[in-house]
């Protein structure tokens, strides 16, 4: 397995940026020799704000050919782009904006946007040679990391990456954003391909360095997760490695380098290189492990420890990471698998007894890889897939539906405060009708949530039920049609009810 | 020329000027006299690579003998097992690293061998033709450095190839050339005032060429020392 680290956003930068870094020496930052990267993952920064970008010195413009690159996507629409002008006129979405600041649904209108309206794809294609030009043009960067990538940049596909992790912060920015439309138009053209995702859950209280209060950036965490979480097998990502930064802040203060680097050390053990001999799983087979048995992406929470080597190390490291080393509060009692990756010398049937000990898992629902360790240590990472599901166990402090409960009330807090004005006033009529079905309509995402809530309480898996757009659906998506802001619903009676007049109609047409 | 050799060696004794006051005396006596006695010092550098080759094999066996002892049937593949083990440390990294042997063993030849303080039967001086030509410093170095290639491209692939080195490290082993550089010019500057010598750059140039080779091979020797607990 080696994966292309795909970092989104301000948060998903800083941490790609310890995924990328280059091991060899470098002088002045400058490094003559190729880049080697710890575990061999390759990968690239994907921002839409400029001056973030103008910040750093780690990632240089992609399309000047430096490594490790940022790449601005909607840098492809000029200013004076006909298919920019039209999407202001119509929807008065500027895609041009320089960042999103903690608004999750602006980048979720624009891509359904581009998806579902037809003159907009014609501008579009006639313009930039894609009905998506933005989604194109960020995929077109990774592709070429990937074993898809043409025979021009396939180093005959032996360093090339076999699956993608997207890091994003879930908190309503550029990540939150653009990291389901991407995956979506990855899985128009590989449907397989494994992408997993890593969010990062912002702490509570006001964020220190965005000044984004919570209930803001919940909302934004709430419609990211959902919208993850909602996406069949196939069309969305293979699984959503959830972290909460509430609990990295508890350990590190606010000390965000630290909490960075921390997590990519507890990540390790999933990137690394260094396999037991023939225990090296493609990405492939990682993701039929992490999506066995579901229809919809799991929720993976990590667990991680590291101490120094002792003998028969097995049943300390398990218990330490399950116990101190969660790093998203959860049960994992409640458990439907587990995942894990040690680094340093374990024995596969102990790793698996402890595991089974501790979690009261069957032992084949525990899947482990083994890798060699460094210096003297050993690590473990465990992903624990699904750990929720008990009934009222959103009053358990420390559990993940205790924590997504509090998400979801403040996310709904926020909406029904006037003052979040998530339907702005200056939009066209159009947007606003769509925006005001999407949050506040039947079956919008206020009473999606309310029903998440209760799902929560009532320990039910999953917690989100149905995918929920803001605009039309497009013809690329595979799920049932739904009628936002135009038009009536139709029901499944209905549309069989057509559906058998239209077929007897064309049989009697032809004398059948 | 053997007899020459000696009275030139013979004269230093009234030449050498004291070291500098940084190292107390005890210790400088002492350390004069390991890096003035020539077999003593070869022996140290020798014995320090062969432990250092030996710690290594010993690190792969031991790596091997656990990795078996984890496995299930207890049968491992050893190449298979060492392809998986080896790292790419970086195209920077190997160059700096095969620099820094190769001027380790240019640093040691120029030490031992470029004047005939310590070694007085075997030295620069003893091939007439060199010594007095005007490269004849640079060309004992050139003959000492392709001496030295060989070992120089086996040993940083397969000293570094198999540890996970942190930046810190290939950082330190990177410095040991310009210390290497350091040693040697001291040993050239040695060569081009011999008779006279100067005890506190014959010592400078000692430690300098010592504490390379050890942190050269300190990756083995970090983790043979690890893996006794």
């Amino acid at each position: 397995m080696r994966l292309c680290i795909v970092g989104i956003g301000g948060c998903g930068g800083h941490l790609a940026e310890r995924f990328l870094k280059n091991q060899d020496l470098t002088l002045l930052k400058k490094s003559l020799g190729e880049h080697v990267s710890f575990g061999g993952v390759k990968g690239l920064w994907l921002e839409a704000d400029v001056q973030e970008t103008e910040n750093q010195d780690f990632f240089g413009p992609l399309d000047r050919g430096c490594y490790p690159g940022f790449f601005i996507p909607h840098d492809v629409i000029g200013s004076e782009s006909k298919t920019s002008k039209l999407i202001v006129e119509r929807y008065g979405y500027d895609v041009k904006k320089q960042g999103f600041m903690r608004q999750a649904e602006f980048l979720k209108a624009v891509f359904e946007i581009f998806e579902s309206d037809e003159d907009v794809k014609r501008a579009a294609l006639s313009e930039h040679e894609s009905e998506n030009p933005i989604l194109r043009s960020a995929w077109d960067r990774i592709r070429p990391y990937t074993t898809l990538a043409g025979s021009k940049d396939n180093n005959n596909g032996s360093e090339m990456c076999d699956g993608i992790l997207f890091i994003i912060s879930l908190g309503g920015g550029t990540g939150t954003g653009f990291v389901n439309p991407v995956t979506r138009y990855i899985r128009s053209e590989r449907p397989a391909y494994p992408v997993f995702v890593l969010g990062v859950l912002t702490e509570e209280g006001t964020d220190p360095q965005q000044r984004a209060k919570e209930a803001k950036r919940d909302l934004g965490a709430t419609i990211s997760l959902y919208d993850l979480l909602t996406k069949r097998v196939g069309v969305g990502v293979d699984g959503v490695i959830v972290i909460d930064n509430q609990i990295m802040v508890e350990k590190f203060g606010q000390d965000y380098s630290a909490i960075d680097d921390y997590i990519h050390q507890a990540m390790r053990p999933f990137v690394a290189g260094r396999h037991y001999p023939g225990e090296d799983p493609p990405s492939l087979a990682m993701r039929e492990k992490f999506i066995e048995g579901l229809d919809r992406p799991p929720v993976l929470v990590p667990c991680y420890w590291r101490e120094k080597r002792i003998k028969d190390p097995e049943e300390n490291l398990v218990k330490r990471a399950l116990s101190e080393g969660r790093l998203f509060g959860c049960d994992p009692a409640r458990a439907e698998m587990a995942y894990v990756f040690t680094r340093g010398f374990v024995s596969l049937d102990k790793i698996v007894e402890a595991v089974a000990r501790q979690t009261g898992l069957a032992e084949d629902r525990i899947e482990p890889w083994r890798k060699l360790g460094e210096n003297h240590a050993d690590e473990i990472l465990i992903l624990l897939r699904n750990p929720y599901g008990e009934e009222r166990g959103c009053e358990v402090k420390g559990n993940l539906e205790y924590r997504l409960h509090r998400v979801i009330r403040m996310a709904l807090r926020y909406m029904d405060d006037p003052e979040s004005n998530l339907v702005s006033e200056g939009m066209p009529d159009p947007t606003k009708r769509a925006l005001e079905d999407y949050f506040y309509g039947d079956g919008g995402v206020r009473d999606r949530l309310k029903e998440g809530l209760e799902r929560i309480e009532k320990g039910d898996k999953p917690f989100f039920l149905d995918e929920r757009r803001i605009f039309e659906r497009s013809s690329r998506d595979s799920g049932i049609a739904e009628l936002h802001g135009v038009g009536r619903k139709v029901g499944d009676d209905e549309i069989r009810r057509l559906v058998e007049e239209e077929v007897r109609k064309v049989l009697a047409e032809r004398g059948i | 020329m053997n007899g020459l050799n000696e009275t030139i060696a013979g004269a230093q004794a009234v030449e050498i000027s004291p070291p500098s006051g940084l190292v107390p005396q005890g210790l400088t006596n002492f350390l004069a006299e390991l890096y003035s006695n020539g077999l003593l010092g070869l022996a140290l550098f020798l014995l320090l690579l062969a432990l250092g080759l030996a710690l290594h094999r010993l690190n792969m066996k031991r790596t091997y003998e656990r990795v078996a002892a984890t496995t299930k049937g207890g049968e491992v593949s050893r190449d298979e097992l060492r392809e998986e083990m080896f790292i790419r440390q970086g195209a920077n990294f190997n160059a700096a690293a095969v620099t820094a042997w190769m001027l380790l063993f240019a640093a040691f030849g120029y030490f031992y061998f470029l004047t005939p303080e310590i070694f007085p039967r075997y030295n620069y001086y003893q091939v007439p033709a060199l010594a007095s030509g005007p490269l004849g410093f640079a060309a004992f170095g050139f003959v000492v450095l392709l001496l030295a290639l060989g070992a120089a491209a086996f040993i940083p692939r397969e000293f570094y190839g198999y540890y996970e080195l942190s930046r810190k490290m290939k950082v330190a082993i990177m410095l040991t050339g310009p210390v290497l550089a350091i040693s040697i010019f001291l040993s050239v500057q040695q060569g081009t005032t011999f008779p006279q010598v100067e005890q506190a750059s014959r010592l400078l140039a000692f430690l300098a060429l010592f504490a390379s080779e050890l942190e050269l091979l300190w990756p083995v020797y970090a983790e043979a020392l690890g893996g006794m607990r």
